[in-house]
């Protein structure tokens, strides 16, 4: 039985479990579905399963949508959000208000914001504006900037090995990766072969040459880096587009995916089988999550307002 | 209201086929940060005003059609969520025009006040075509779209920009082509001042949402024309890729080009007669470090084209291309052996150490297995059942290499196989266990010290533990015993960087490719003529386009743009003044 949340009258774009407590996630949602208006971040707790399962412990509202948010990995307290209006905000849930900090750098919105999981010191935002930024908590201006996708960049995710490098997936259908040690911030290496805009991509956890990304050709690819002409297989294409795909930090093989046919899935990339099926959500669903704590626990959030925190029965080993 | 309008996000999602995500505006003037409770409420009120009853018409039309055409891409599913869906809905909404964005807010449209501006433009002013035709002369001259938010409101390229993004390429140019092609049929069509009369009749039918969908619809249909050649061909070739392209051809060559062996132009060797070239390709198998890597690759394929039956040459051939560096051709080569002699076991394991460097790995799968159901020695060991357990991916893998254990354990004591070892290696090198396949070539290299393709394959497999100086000395063992081993040479370039030393990577890589290439120049001051029989194609035996990407990133490294960019041209002189090689 899921346990939920109801991020009353704004709609679900991401949620994430902390990193540092196996019950604490936080909700980035949005009013009228993104369109217009303010956004809201909800931090809560996942108490017990049910309606109310979820108990919330914060709640931030803010002037433009929230599109993505992460978890600060040095600080246990502290998340940062990607905005509407461009900007990225660093928020401790142990105050009430305002955010601690503010970055104000992108000229469009901010559509997705990684914290390094390896060095833990830094973290990556990916923009409408083309590119994508790397910042410190500590700093207050960007580190640096990556150019190199036409339009928008929806999703930058780091390497789970190497500490430097990350890769990004955009509007102009390609995926790049990237060295932040590259001297001109050029990608190492650009993947063709979606044949519509990437939205989302995610590396495989164990095998740290695989990524899989997801599209608006309405397929999932799975990838190695090694291998630029193409894909390694690919699923679909489905009747509707993944929104967002991720590798379980369990299993090398199993990857949790959130799409327009608004619900969420479990699949097995090795055969490209479903494994899981959450049918809860009546509207799209934007954004999943693993825990990092408990093998098997997904959160998902949607359009329809609704956060869900529930596990895969079996094991995904 | 337009300025509101123009500071209102259009955005656009992707349920279905084709209707891609539109960028969201952001508010092009940012107003004062208020109580975040408040702003709810009041609507933004900026300083621009509309500047035209059009603007705001225009504006309100895209939002609107928009709309309409999510819910049109939506509108076959079988899926029963989307009927009772809130988004769906508010889809409707502004579709039907009931609801509009305005300021920070969205708005209801009051009634009876929403036909008028429509018919005013219909009847008055220019129609909406013609307002398109506007937009798309903009298109045509349309500035980046990094400074879109820079665009004062009143700029109404904003809007058609952003819904010719929607549609993924420059839409309104197209449509220009279109007005009078495929579009003839529907209610668009033909010159846009043609329409001011057609419209005259049917003017309700633009008003409202249902008619706007069925020329949606009908404008979707007639997307497929719309594309030009190029966008067609890409279509096929993309359907043509995704079918093969499912679970079963993971981890598989399925590429149609791997099947053609590519001569090379200008072969000096086609000169001689048939027993002259015998002699000439023995005498390079027997004393291999004679003759560099690229005149013995040019014999050979001379040979093959002389005697195209000749298994063991294509064999040769495949082997020697591996040594070049030059993956698809030796595939391309070992491929032909293998259809001519199947029992041929050297061309298997070496096609399944071409396919594991490709990522091929079900396919190196198979080849190991041929090499042993094969093999006099132990094709016993196959058991009846081999077809199941070479059915999925991880039983295939399972099953080999229990497979390859029992070979090994055939022969115990002094007695063993080297071959079975270096399969081995290969084996563990696909399933990534790197350690063992160190184990295993170090052991087949005790039996055979001068096999420097085994030092080479030492060398790599050591790379993937990140063990780089066991790889480089291993890959120098190579080179000594064969100085023209460009395979050895470029792994050696990447073992370099992956230690962070660029300088010396840049040299290998220019190394290797200087051999490469000197054997085209010497090749053409021997003379040429030109072999009819071989194929007239660009030749694979070029310079190697992975030494030339390796170089590139050195370029990267070391911070110099300029040189990178002649990589892209493959242009080695660029490099001459600044390395030494």
């Amino acid at each position: 039985m899921s346990a939920k949340y109801r991020t009353a009258g704004f709609k679900g774009y991401a949620v994430k479990f902390s990193p540092f407590a196996d019950t604490l996630l936080a909700a980035a949602s949005s009013a009228n579905f993104g369109l217009v208006g303010n956004g809201r971040l909800s931090v809560m707790t996942a108490a017990r399963s049910g309606p109310s399962g979820l108990v919330p412990r914060q709640q931030y509202d803010t002037q433009d949508a929230i599109f993505d948010l992460s978890w600060n990995e040095a600080h246990e307290n502290q998340l940062a959000t990607a905005s509407g209006d461009g900007s990225l905000k660093l928020w401790d849930i142990s105050l009430n208000n305002f955010p601690v900090a503010k970055w104000h750098e992108h000229g469009r919105e901010v559509m997705s914001v990684e914290w390094n999981y390896v060095s833990k010191a830094t973290f990556l935002s990916s923009s409408w504006d083309g590119s994508v930024k790397l910042w410190s908590p500590a700093a207050p201006r960007s580190l640096r900037t990556f150019e190199g996708h036409a339009g928008c960049v929806y999703t930058s995710a780091w390497s789970p090995q190497q500490p430097d490098q990350f890769a990004t997936c955009g509007e102009d259908k390609t995926v790049k990766l990237w060295s932040i040690n590259e001297p001109h911030a050029k990608p190492l290496t650009s993947f063709g072969g979606h044949a519509d805009q990437v939205l989302s991509l995610d590396w495989n956890k164990y095998t740290p040459t695989m990524f899989v990304t997801s599209s608006v050709d309405r397929t999932i690819k799975v990838w190695d880096i090694r291998n630029p002409r193409g894909q390694v297989s690919m699923f679909g294409p489905f009747e509707f587009s993944v929104r967002r795909v991720k590798f379980s930090p369990f299993s090398p093989h199993h990857i949790a995916t959130a799409g327009y046919d608004m619900s969420a899935s479990v699949w097995d990339v090795r055969t490209g089988a479903v494994v899981f099926v959450h049918d809860e959500h009546t509207e799209f669903v934007f954004g999943v999550d693993w825990s990092l704590f408990h093998p098997g626990q997904l959160a998902t959030c949607s359009w329809d307002e609704q956060v869900h925190v529930f596990n895969v029965p079996g094991t995904l080993a | 209201m337009a300025m509101a309008f123009n500071e209102a996000r259009m955005y656009s999602m992707m349920p279905g086929p084709g209707v891609a995500m539109m960028p969201r505006m952001m508010a092009a003037q940012q107003q004062p940060q208020q109580q975040v409770g408040g702003s709810v409420e009041q609507p933004l009120l900026g300083s621009t005003q509309a500047s035209s009853q059009l603007d705001l018409a225009a504006a309100n039309d895209g939002l609107a059609e928009t709309a309409a055409q999510i819910l049109a891409s939506v509108r076959n599913t079988a899926n029963p969520k989307f009927k009772s869906s809130d988004f769906v809905s508010f889809m409707h909404q502004l579709a039907d025009r009931q609801a509009t964005i305005s300021g920070d807010q969205v708005v209801a449209n009051q009634k009876g006040k929403q036909p008028e501006p429509q018919a005013a433009a219909v009847a008055n002013g220019p129609t909406w075509a013609s307002e398109f035709e506007k937009r798309a002369e903009e298109l045509v001259n349309r500035v980046p779209a990094a400074n879109v938010s820079e665009q004062t409101p009143q700029d109404g390229k904003i809007f058609s920009e952003e819904f010719a993004r929607g549609l993924e390429r420059n839409w309104a140019e197209e449509f220009e082509q279109t007005l009078s092609g495929p579009l003839s049929e529907s209610a668009v069509s033909g010159h846009p001042q043609e329409m001011d009369v057609k419209l005259d009749q049917p003017s309700s039918q633009y008003v409202h949402g249902e008619a706007n969908t069925d020329w949606l619809e009908q404008f979707k249909d007639n997307i497929q024309p719309m594309l030009n050649e190029q966008d067609r061909e890409w279509l096929d070739t993309q359907k043509e890729w995704e079918k093969l392209n499912s679970v079963e051809t993971a981890y598989r060559a399925v590429d149609p080009e791997l099947n053609i062996y590519r001569f090379q132009q200008d072969n000096y060797y086609a000169q001689l007669s048939p027993e002259a070239l015998k002699d000439t390709v023995l005498g390079m198998q027997r004393t291999p470090e004679a003759a560099s890597l690229g005149d013995t690759i040019l014999a050979l394929e001379s040979a093959v084209a002389q005697s195209p039956q000749d298994a063991k040459m294509w064999l040769q051939l495949g082997l020697k291309q591996q040594e070049n560096e030059q993956e698809q051709a030796a595939i391309a080569a070992l491929r032909k052996a293998i259809s001519l002699d199947a029992d041929a076991l050297d061309a298997h394991l070496a096609l399944a150490v071409s396919y594991t460097n490709e990522g091929y790995q079900m396919d190196a799968y198979d080849e190991l297995h041929e090499w042993i159901a094969r093999h006099d020695r132990y094709k016993a060991l196959v058991p009846e059942s081999a077809p199941e357990s070479m059915a999925t991916n991880e039983t295939r893998k399972t099953y080999v290499q229990d497979l390859y254990i029992n070979a090994a354990r055939m022969s115990p004591g002094q007695d063993w196989d080297p071959d079975v070892q270096v399969a081995l290696g290969v084996l563990f090198n696909i399933s990534s266990e790197y350690d063992k396949a160190v184990d295993c070539f170090k052991a087949a290299l005790s039996k055979r010290p001068n096999d420097y393709i085994l030092w080479n394959r030492l060398g790599a497999t050591e790379a993937h533990v990140g063990n780089n100086k066991d790889a480089t000395a291993a890959y120098f063992r190579a080179l000594e015993l064969h100085p023209s081993f460009i395979r050895a040479r470029y792994n050696l370039s990447l073992a370099s960087t992956n230690m962070g030393q660029h300088r010396e990577a840049a040299e290998n890589c220019l190394i290797a490719l200087s051999l490469q290439q000197r054997e085209l120049q010497s090749m053409g001051e021997r003379g040429v003529s030109a072999n009819p029989e071989a194929a007239r194609v660009a030749p694979a035996g070029g310079m190697s386009t992975t030494i030339w990407n390796a170089l590139q990133l050195s370029m990267y490294m070391l911070g110099e743009p300029k040189l990178a960019e002649a990589c892209e041209k493959q242009d080695l002189d660029a490099f001459r003044s600044v390395f030494d090689f």
